[in-house]
């Protein structure tokens, strides 16, 4: 047993090795960096400051505009995208005919750059059929925050739906057949056989969009103008190390972007956890 | 052994007497065309480089950018720039240029002062001055005498503001590059007898909240109270050129830009419009500079030394009518036939200002766009007190 155990780690350990390179590495390195200020194009002005930078940030009214308009975001495409996807997994679950061609189907927008969604959709606003059909005039920048979240909630919503059909195949037929004989109504088949056996995968559909949600650039930055009121975190980030090329405030924003991360990561998995009973 | 020996020796020997070295000059916008001067120099190089023109994108902003991001990357695709006054300061404190050889930093005597300062860093001479230009009035035919202005002699913002909304005519304010905004108050600021921003390290001395930066934030109140123009703007050109309009703020080689061709025989300049005592002009301009990580740094020097030789010069400001670095060119007969505001741009040029010597620059125009755009709110007592903070926190890299 414990030989096993030593042949098991040393099988594992050139794999921890390669994972502890390309991730504590950079993590670490961004820790250190934003300890100074650190401004690329002055050399000569960086010197170490400590936590300065986190008190800056973490004291500055834009930053938590930022979170909250970040988190309004990833609330909406999850939200959007659960109900969307489950809808379409139903659906895909009665599907027999040409099944395996349906099911890569649903994944096609998810092939498609996210750079690519998020001009066709700024576009459908600006100038595109959605300002026709609604006759939007001048979407304006927070309009067309929207209209790329829109966008990310269309290129999410196939890989969403593979994943809670999965779920839902998890479900016995068996188990069903017998909840319909014993005259069980149609919530509480969903609370007592449908979600024990496919909760983990709305737990994971849900924890994996929203972590996807939240790294999301490329939308916000191709509708970023100067001087906006309303910018997601991770704009504001690209823009300080890219734009202002302050590398260690950028870092520190880094760093709380991390931590921001691992909370979302943390409610949703404790608030999603469903006791597994089949 | 042998064979591969000699193989190798054929090849360097092929290398040097076939390769010229291709000097990739990076460009912005310009009314001059530089693939003719590039010509020129290559022909004139008898064979010692060939200058390739590679353009940069327009707006000021995204050229900065880029830059710096391609120098930060250590790319060494850029051989010689044409690198904007307003970024001398930066590129010196990162260390992107390539040290000015003790050779072509000697033959630095006759040129214009503002030039040479503008290329200068912390005492160094980093860059190669080209061209440096101030923006003056300009007006159109007899606008000027309608409006009950005497122009021959510096006139006040009041005034001008009053003259124009009295004949119902507009003061355009150029702003070709994304600079405009940030000349414009800088100016104002200089004028009344302050400056933004002064040192180069992150303790520098900021003062908008002060009496200079209130004077220039009642212009600006009192230009755009008056209803006499949308303030910088990129088609400032082609509205001077309207019917509507009377007066425009722009360099002096606006004269030939093609949005005002139809009315540009009938434009004549004036003096830069006072604040304070006398007239500060904004002066902006171009200076050649080789990049650190650039492969043919000789050959970058040899073709700096050709483009700002005088037959080069004499091409750029009679094509261009912008005002070359070099003196000698000014005093030029065929110069002097080409260009008759030259009295007015060599006034302008001696009580004029460039931007500050900030490596922060950039950061701080952002913040200015920021605090001083729109340009319909501006007021002289929320404004300078705004832009200070956030010019500060540009200077000191915090979240404004």
């Amino acid at each position: 047993m414990r030989g096993s155990a030593v042949r098991g780690w040393r099988w594992l350990a050139p794999a921890a090795v390669v994972l502890l390179l390309v991730t504590a590495w950079p993590i670490g390195r961004t820790v250190w960096t934003s300890l100074s200020t650190a401004p690329q194009t002055n050399p000569g002005d960086r010197v170490f400051v400590g936590l300065d930078n986190y008190v800056d940030v973490l004291s500055n009214r834009s930053w938590w505009t930022a979170v909250a308009a970040t988190l309004a975001v990833i609330g909406v495409v999850v939200v959007l995208q659960l109900l969307l996807g489950l809808a379409f997994a139903a659906a895909l679950r009665r599907v027999t005919v040409l099944w395996p061609v349906t099911r890569v189907l649903v994944l096609v927008p998810f092939a498609m750059l996210a750079v690519v969604v998020a001009v066709v959709w700024r576009d459908a606003t600006t100038t595109g059929f959605a300002a026709q059909w609604f006759s939007l005039d001048e979407p304006g920048p927070i309009g067309q925050l929207i209209s790329v979240s829109l966008g990310e909630v269309w290129r999410g919503t196939g890989i969403t739906t593979v994943i809670l059909l999965a779920g839902l195949l998890r479900v016995p037929d068996s188990l069903m057949a017998s909840a319909v004989a014993d005259g069980a109504t149609h919530w509480q088949r969903i609370r007592k056989v449908v979600l024990p056996a496919a909760g983990p995968a709305f737990a994971v559909a849900a924890t994996y969009r929203a972590l996807d949600a939240l790294r999301v650039v490329e939308g916000p930055l191709l509708v970023d103008v100067p001087g906006a009121e309303v910018r997601t975190v991770t704009t504001v980030v690209w823009d300080t190390t890219f734009s202002s090329f302050e590398l260690a405030l950028g870092a520190a924003m880094s760093v709380l972007l991390l931590a921001l991360a691992a909370l979302i990561a943390a409610v949703l998995v404790s608030v999603l956890r469903v006791r597994r009973i089949v | 052994m042998v064979a591969v020996a000699a193989l190798l020796a054929g090849c360097a020997s092929s290398v040097d007497e076939t390769e010229v070295p291709v000097v990739h000059w990076h460009v912005g916008p310009d009314r001059v065309d530089p693939r003719q001067l590039a010509a020129t120099c290559t022909e004139q190089s008898g064979g010692r480089y060939r200058i390739e023109v590679e353009a940069m994108p327009s707006d000021l902003q995204d050229r900065h950018r880029q830059l710096v991001r391609r120098m930060l990357a250590r790319d060494d695709s850029i051989d010689l720039l044409s690198l904007d006054t307003s970024l001398t300061a930066e590129f010196a404190a990162a260390g992107f240029l390539a040290p000015v050889p003790a050779a072509l930093s000697q033959q630095q005597r006759g040129v214009v002062p503002a030039a040479l300062a503008a290329a200068t860093y912390e005492q160094q001479l980093v860059v190669v001055p080209w061209f440096l230009e101030p923006q003056v009035l300009w007006f159109r035919g007899n606008v000027a005498e309608r409006a009950g202005l005497d122009l021959s002699k510096p006139v006040t913002w009041d005034d001008l503001v009053a003259g124009a909304q009295r004949l119902g005519v507009t003061i355009q304010i150029q702003d070709p590059d994304g600079s405009g905004l940030a000349d414009w108050v800088n100016a104002l600021v200089v004028g009344s007898g302050g400056s933004i921003v002064s040192g180069t390290r992150r303790d520098a001395q900021v003062s908008l909240a002060s009496e200079p930066g209130r004077a220039a934030a009642s212009v600006v109140e009192f230009y755009q109270q008056s209803q006499v123009g949308p303030g910088p703007s990129s088609d400032a050109l082609a509205t001077f050129a309207s019917p509507t309009g009377g007066f425009l703020l722009a360099a002096a080689s606006a004269v030939v830009d093609p949005d005002v061709s139809a009315v540009a025989a009938d434009m004549v300049a004036a003096s830069y419009p006072v604040t304070g005592q006398t007239s500060v002009a904004p002066l902006s301009g171009v200076g050649l500079a080789v990049p650190a990580h650039a492969r043919h740094r000789e050959a970058s020097f040899a073709a700096i030394e050709c483009l700002t030789a005088p037959e080069q010069l004499r091409t750029l400001m009679v094509g261009s009518r912008r005002s070359v670095s070099r003196f000698a060119i000014w005093r030029d007969r065929e110069v002097r036939r080409a260009f008759p505001q030259l009295g007015v741009v060599s006034e302008a040029i001696k009580t004029g200002t460039t931007v500050p010597s900030s490596p922060y620059w950039f950061q701080i125009v952002r913040a200015i766009e920021a605090t001083w755009r729109p340009v319909d709110e501006v007021t002289q007592d929320t404004t300078p007190d705004e832009s200070q903070a956030a010019v500060r926190a540009a200077v000191e890299g915090t979240m404004p």
